[in-house]
Order: C-alpha cells, then sequence, then structure tokens
C-alpha cells in the first residue's frame, strides 16, 4: 500500500520541514494496524522496526490515520493525516481575493512606504513558499517511489521546476515565460501575463511604483531559499499591449549561486 | 425545512461549478502566513483575534455584494433560513464546505422575547480550509488564539450589510 507521510507547517514556529517527513514512508508496512494505543504522543516511531508491542506507547502512523483503532488527541492530529488529504481542494477565487485586498491594506497600515508594503507582502510570500516548497517535494518523493525521490541541485532545473511545478500549484497553470537576463548573468525572470491572484487588485497613480505580485515574489523566494539558491526575488509589473497585467517576477541569484554553478558545471 | 435546505443545497453546488478556483493548500498556507505576521506584529493573541475579526468584518462587508450578484437570492424571511444559506450556500460558494448546522437548545438561549426565536444557531466546521495545516503550539492554545477568527468577522461584516 501507499506509504503515508505527515506535513505540517505550524503558524507561529519558524519555518521547518518535519524531519519525520522524508523518512516516514519506511515505516510503512512493518507495524500492525489495530494494536490499542493510547492517546498520542506527538513524536513518530524513528526506527520502522519497533515491534507492535512496542507502539503501545507510540502509536504508529497508520493506527492513526485508520479510524476507528484509535483517536488521535486533536495536537496529534495533523502530523498523522494523509499527505493527500487536501490533494487539489480548491476554494473561490473571490474568496483569495478578498483575503488578499485584506492583507494588503492590513500591510498598508503598517508600512509608511511603497518599498516597506511590497517587502512585508513579499515575507508573506516566503512564509508560504517555503512550505509550498516541502508540500510540492513530499508529493514528488510520494509518487516517484521512495527509492528514487529527486530534488534539483542545478540551477537550470530548479528554475523550471518553479517555472512548472510551483506555478501550477499555486495558479493552476505554469508560468508564462522564463528568460535570462540579458542585462546580467545572474538574472533570470519569470512572467506572468494574467497573475490570477492580483487581477482584481487596481493599484493607485500615487503608488505606481507598487505591485502586489510581490507576494509571488515572495513565494518565489522562499522555494528558491529552501532548495539552497538565495536569491533577491522582486516583481514588476511590465504591460505590453495584449495584456495589461503583465507581470515579471525578476530573481537575481546571489553571488555565491553563481560560484556554485561555474563549479558543478566544469 | 427539509426541501428548503435541499434547495439551497442545489444553489450552492451550482454557483459553486461556476466559480473560478484557486488552490486550496495556497490560500491555507497564505492565511497561516497571515497569522504568523500577526502575531509577531501584535504580541498579544486576544489584540491578533481582534484584528482578525476586523478584517473578517471588512471582507464580510464587501463580500455580501459579491455573494448576492452571483446567488440572487431575495432576502432571508426568518433567521432559521438565514443560517441555511449561511451553511449550505455561502460557505459553499466560498470555501467549498459546508458547516453542519445547529440550533442551541431553547432552554439555553437568553430569554429575549423580542427576538424571534430561533435567535442563535452554530455552525460546526468539519474541515476546515483555513486551518488544514495549521496546528497551534501550547502556548498559542493557552493565550487564547482562535485561529479562524476571521470567518466570525466575515460573517457579521456579510449580515450586517443585509441587516
Amino acid at each position: 500500500m501507499q506509504s503515508s507521510t505527515a506535513f505540517a507547517a505550524p503558524p507561529p514556529a519558524p519555518p521547518s520541514i518535519p524531519s519525520s517527513s522524508s523518512t516516514s514512508a519506511r515505516y510503512s508496512s512493518s507495524i500492525g494496524i489495530g494494536a490499542p494505543s493510547s492517546a498520542g504522543p506527538s513524536t513518530q516511531p524513528r526506527d520502522s522496526r519497533i515491534p507492535s508491542s512496542a507502539s503501545s506507547h507510540v502509536p504508529s502512523l497508520q493506527q492513526q490515520l485508520f479510524k476507528g483503532t484509535s483517536i488521535p488527541t486533536p495536537s496529534a492530529g495533523i502530523l498523522d493525516r494523509s499527505l493527500n488529504r487536501t490533494k487539489g481542494a480548491e476554494v473561490a477565487l473571490n474568496a483569495f481575493a478578498f483575503m488578499l485586498s485584506e492583507i494588503v491594506s492590513y500591510s498598508q497600515t503598517r508600512s509608511d512606504s511603497v518599498l516597506d508594503l511590497e517587502k512585508r507582502l513579499s515575507s508573506l510570500g516566503y512564509e508560504a513558499g517555503t512550505r509550498i516548497l516541502s508540500l510540492i517535494l513530499l508529493r514528488n518523493t510520494q509518487a516517484a517511489g521512495v527509492k528514487d525521490p529527486k530534488r534539483e541541485h542545478r540551477l537550470i532545473p530548479i528554475l523550471q521546476f518553479v517555472h512548472t511545478h510551483v506555478y501550477k500549484f499555486c495558479f493552476g497553470k505554469a508560468a508564462d515565460g522564463l528568460e535570462k537576463s540579458v542585462e546580467g548573468e545572474d538574472e533570470y525572470m519569470l512572467s506572468m501575463n494574467q497573475p490570477p491572484l492580483t487581477q482584481h487588485i487596481s493599484i493607485p497613480k500615487d503608488m505606481s511604483q507598487l505591485s502586489c505580485e510581490a507576494f509571488t515574489a515572495g513565494i518565489v523566494e522562499g522555494v528558491l531559499d529552501g532548495l539552497d539558491v538565495p536569491a533577491r526575488v522582486t516583481a514588476h509589473t511590465v504591460p505590453n499591449d495584449q495584456y495589461p497585467q503583465r507581470t515579471v517576477i525578476l530573481i537575481k541569484l546571489d553571488r555565491r549561486v553563481m560560484d556554485r554553478e561555474e563549479v558543478l558545471g566544469k | 425545512m427539509s426541501s428548503g435546505s435541499k434547495q439551497y443545497k442545489a444553489i450552492g453546488d451550482d454557483v459553486w461549478k461556476r466559480t473560478d478556483k484557486v488552490n486550496a493548500e495556497l490560500f491555507t498556507l497564505t492565511y497561516g502566513a497571515l497569522v504568523v505576521q500577526l502575531i509577531k506584529d501584535y504580541e498579544d493573541y486576544g489584540e491578533v483575534n481582534k484584528q482578525l475579526e476586523k478584517m473578517g468584518y471588512n471582507m464580510g462587508t464587501r463580500l455580501i455584494e459579491d455573494f448576492l450578484a452571483r446567488t440572487g437570492l431575495q432576502r432571508c424571511s426568518s433567521f432559521a433560513e438565514t443560517a441555511e444559506v449561511i451553511s449550505k450556500v455561502a460557505f459553499k460558494t466560498f470555501l467549498n464546505i459546508t458547516p453542519t448546522l445547529s440550533f442551541p437548545p431553547a432552554s439555553a438561549q437568553p430569554s429575549n422575547p423580542s427576538l424571534p426565536q430561533p435567535s442563535e444557531f452554530i455552525l460546526t466546521l468539519d474541515d476546515n480550509p483555513l486551518a488544514e495545516f495549521a496546528d497551534l503550539p501550547r502556548d498559542a492554545k493557552e493565550g487564547g488564539l482562535w485561529f479562524s477568527n476571521v470567518l466570525c468577522g466575515v460573517i457579521r461584516g456579510a449580515l450586517e450589510m443585509v441587516s
């Protein structure tokens, strides 16, 4: 049977990939189902070969997943839920739009300049981005099989991963373009002709510098940082005739990344 | 009542099919990030609750317009009907969930003869898309953070607009 992995993003905690997640697939089949268990502590068994008698105080993932064998306490529940429970779930775009508008207006009251506002939006995106990355990677690992987990380490595949997978996850479709800047070796651009999240936002004239896609830029930055590609990511509205809301996410890579790429490229 | 509730369910499903959608997990994680940001800014869970409620209220006052335009529903004749609409149509069209609706027993209500019965209802969310990946640390629980307080604000704001 498919193994189950756990994922959690406890909001007030610093972003982290649960340490159990990368290995949890190993505890798939050896622990028996149905052994009675006490209320679940939030730790999970580290060793897949724990005999089922030992799991009386450490409920296995399966015991917690299959309802009826044990009732997880609310605090333990989240780590033990199926990873794919909410896969493909959707909410209305307008619900998101309302929330984003509140986020923007709240951030605006808390910041004194356009730059500051963008920074706040981007830091929110960053928080979401790091979690999106771990969610996508975990699911990919699960889909590809435990034996062959895959994680990109070269720059171009990573950028393509963002362009395709991350955008598809967030917006339902891949970004419209991924280009290398002509100005700098270390600059790349992701473009989206009609960014879905901010399509209902119109920027007042006196804040024309502002692009609320800074939030998306934050997501990209979070994902890149998680893949150890530190970069400064900014969003710019670059309208063309066909698409007035066309947005370009500019990725300026850290010097460190370029050095590493050079070494790896040899 | 049951035929009415079925009808609302159908309306909810129908409107849901026609709306543009966005990934629920992105929504969840964004909301989580927002709450973290609020906690950092206020450093007090009570204040965070208040702020979340306020943001919800702001959303609700605007959201109701969108809601009425999409559904074309008429004014509700009774409070019980309002409850049905919120549960079956509103939550369905915006968050694709249908909270369970229950009315507290009449004895539990403060006896206010000027209010038509029932004057309270409880929505129980079986699935909460806001808190899908959220696990509150102990101090937040003990500190009294109401993670999904924004929903309360949304409902209050929306209902206030249609009085």
